[in-house]
Order: structure tokens, then sequence, then C-alpha cells
């Protein structure tokens, strides 16, 4: 490839936000493009290089084509600042809930609203965890349930932990697919089918089952409020996608 | 010849594209070229405006993109999908109709100024 061409698309690669399985397939459709157009310039009786410069001239500053690129992709800008939202959730929820751990002496008895709330501190921050990894390791979200489930076997067999029913489960489930894929259509089916497994694994379970019965609407509550800025990120991606599809009328 | 306003070609990129890719599935630098050889040179896209409309429309079903070896190259050929074509149509009698509002608009005036 020319150098000016390969600067020009290493400079439009470092700009475009988008899914990483797609930023080949652009490049190498821009990069097809480019010298496409050299190639016809070439035959209007230009110079080989003048006639990539002027391909390249044509096509606008990288920086420029990166952003509409990654605009149609399905970036926005409000996404860097949702990150920020959700770094300060995860700080948050893991502060808590290591206070939580600490402080969990047998002794110690919680009030109801206390205990609701520090159980979904637990769930949020299991949640969080399993997002986390989800957006690291993509379509491996079933093996980060599996191991996640075989360390829940081991640890409430020798420490007999039972505040870890199925709702901790479905909350690194949920997390990890959540972040593995970004759009509900297309989340990967052995992470549903793995999981779905575990989780009926956990339902035969008598234990699990009354723990679940039991804790589970005050998990919801607590979850609700310790997860806000889970479910503000969630809101405003929403009316994000929302509001894009207004401006962009019915169509494109 | 005098060149389309870019903003009101801009507007109405999506639309172009379509009509175009109606014809049979073509590849981004084809695509530009058909529309400035069906215009005599006069409708011109803007290369940079080009992908990010192609990608939108694909994003959104109304075209759908796949690989092909052609010209030694490999190429992203795109085609009207028939959510496309649909939304096409409604484009098409959208546009007869905004233009036929537009000329009876613009219609030379009945009487001169120097008449009244």
């Amino acid at each position: 490839m020319h150098p000016p061409i390969s600067e020009y698309l290493a400079r439009v690669r470092r700009g475009l936000r988008c899914p990483l399985e797609r930023r080949p397939e652009v490049m190498e459709e821009l990069c097809g493009h480019l010298l496409d157009r050299a190639d016809a310039l070439m035959g209007q009786g230009l110079s080989h290089t003048e006639a990539r410069r002027q391909a390249l001239r044509e096509m606008g500053p990288g920086w420029s084509l990166a952003l509409r690129l990654s605009l149609a992709n399905g970036w926005s800008p409000l996404v860097p600042l949702f990150r920020q939202i959700w770094a300060m959730g995860l700080g948050f929820q893991v502060l808590v809930a290591a206070v939580m751990v600490l402080d969990r002496a047998p002794e110690v008895q919680f009030m109801p609203v206390w205990e609701a709330c520090s159980y979904g501190v637990l769930l949020a921050a299991l949640f969080t965890f399993g997002f986390a990894m989800g957006r690291i390791v993509r379509s491996w979200a079933w093996a980060i349930t599996l191991i996640f489930a075989l360390i829940m076997l081991f640890t409430r067999e020798s420490q007999g932990i039972e505040a870890l029913p199925l709702s901790a489960m479905i909350a690194v489930f949920v997390g990890s697919v959540l972040g593995s894929r970004r759009e509900l259509p297309s989340l990967g089916r052995p992470a549903w089918v793995s999981g779905g497994a575990v989780m009926l694994w956990w339902l035969g379970s008598d234990e699990s089952a009354r723990g679940l019965l039991v804790r589970l609407p005050d998990a919801v509550v607590g979850w609700a409020i310790v997860a806000s800025p889970w479910l503000l990120w969630l809101c405003a991606r929403g009316l994000e996608q929302l509001g894009r599809r207004r401006l962009a009328g019915p169509a494109a | 010849m005098p060149r389309t306003d870019d903003k009101l070609l801009e507007g109405n990129l999506a639309t172009v594209l379509m009509a175009i890719l109606s014809d049979g599935p073509s590849y981004g630098y084809a695509i530009i070229v058909e529309a400035e050889e069906r215009t005599g040179g006069r409708l011109r896209v803007r290369q940079n405006a080009l992908y990010p409309a192609l990608h939108k429309l694909e994003g959104r079903g109304l075209i759908a993109g796949e690989w092909r070896q052609a010209g030694g190259r490999r190429r992203r050929y795109y085609r009207l999908t028939p959510r496309g074509r649909k939304e096409l149509e409604r484009r098409r009698a959208r546009w007869r109709e905004f233009a036929a509002s537009m000329n009876d608009v613009l219609r030379e005036p009945r009487y001169a100024p120097a008449d009244l």
C-alpha cells in the first residue's frame, strides 16, 4: 500500500469507534475505495503519487471521516460520559461491598432495609463484575458464568455462605451477557444455553430455591437503590437511541 | 455544468444511494461513478459522506452488504433489501409530491411587475 494511504487509514482506524469485529471490514472497504479512486485519477493522466494524494484530499480529513463512520456505526459522543458514570458506580459498589463484607460479623444484627441494601450491593457488584468481564472477553460470557458457578459451589460448601443463591448467579450471568454483546438480538446463544442450564441446576437445589424466594424481593429493592448508576446508564442509552432514530427520520 | 447544491444532496443522499442500488448490487466507488454518469456530472457525492451513509442504511436494514471478489480486489457489494425497496418507493412518491409542490410555488409569475 502507498505510504500516504496507509498513514491515512491508520489515522481513521485510531479515531474509529465501532465494534472491534467491524473495524477490519470498514478499513478494507475504505482502502479499496481509495485505490479505485487513485486508479481512476491515474487514468485521467495523474502520476501514481499525485493520484493517491488527490484521492486522499477528496476523502477529507481522517478524523472527520472516522467521526462520521463512528456515528453511522452506532457510536455516540455520550458513550464516554456514560463510561465515567459507570466507573463511578463501579467504584461505589466495590467500596460498599467491601464495607459490607468487613462489617458482616455474626453478632451484628442488620436492620431489614440495610440488609436489603447490602444484599443489593452485593448483587450490583456481581452484576458489574459480570458486565466488566463480559466486555473484556466478549463472546465468552458463558465461560464466566460457568467458572463463577464452580467457585460459588465450592465456596458455599466449604464456608457455609448462604447469601449467594440463584439471584447472585443471575446477576453475574446477565451482566456478563450484556457486557459481551451490546445489541440484544445478537446475544450469544451459548451464553443463554449454558447460563440457563446453570440456573436450572440451582433451581433444582432446595436451599437455593428457598433462599431465592426469601431474599429476592428485598434484593430487588436494594439492587434498584444501589445500582442506580446502572439504571441511569441504561435509561440514557435507551433515550439516546430513541433520539437518534427521531433525528435520523424514517430512514438514514 | 452547474453542480447540485451540496446541502440539498446531503439531505437526499440516502435516497440517491437506494435508487442506484435498486438497479442491482454495487460497491461504494461504483455507486458514486454511477451517480455522476446518470446526472451528467451535476451530482457529485462527497466521498467522505458515502460510507457513513451506506453504513447507516445497512444498520437500518434497508440495504445489505456482502464481500465479493471483483476486478482483482475484494469489494463490499451492497444490495437493496425488500424493506429498502419499500422505503425507496415511499421516498419516490414523497419526492414527486414535493417536487410538484415546489414547481407550483416556483412557477413564473403570471403578471410581470410592470403590469402591477
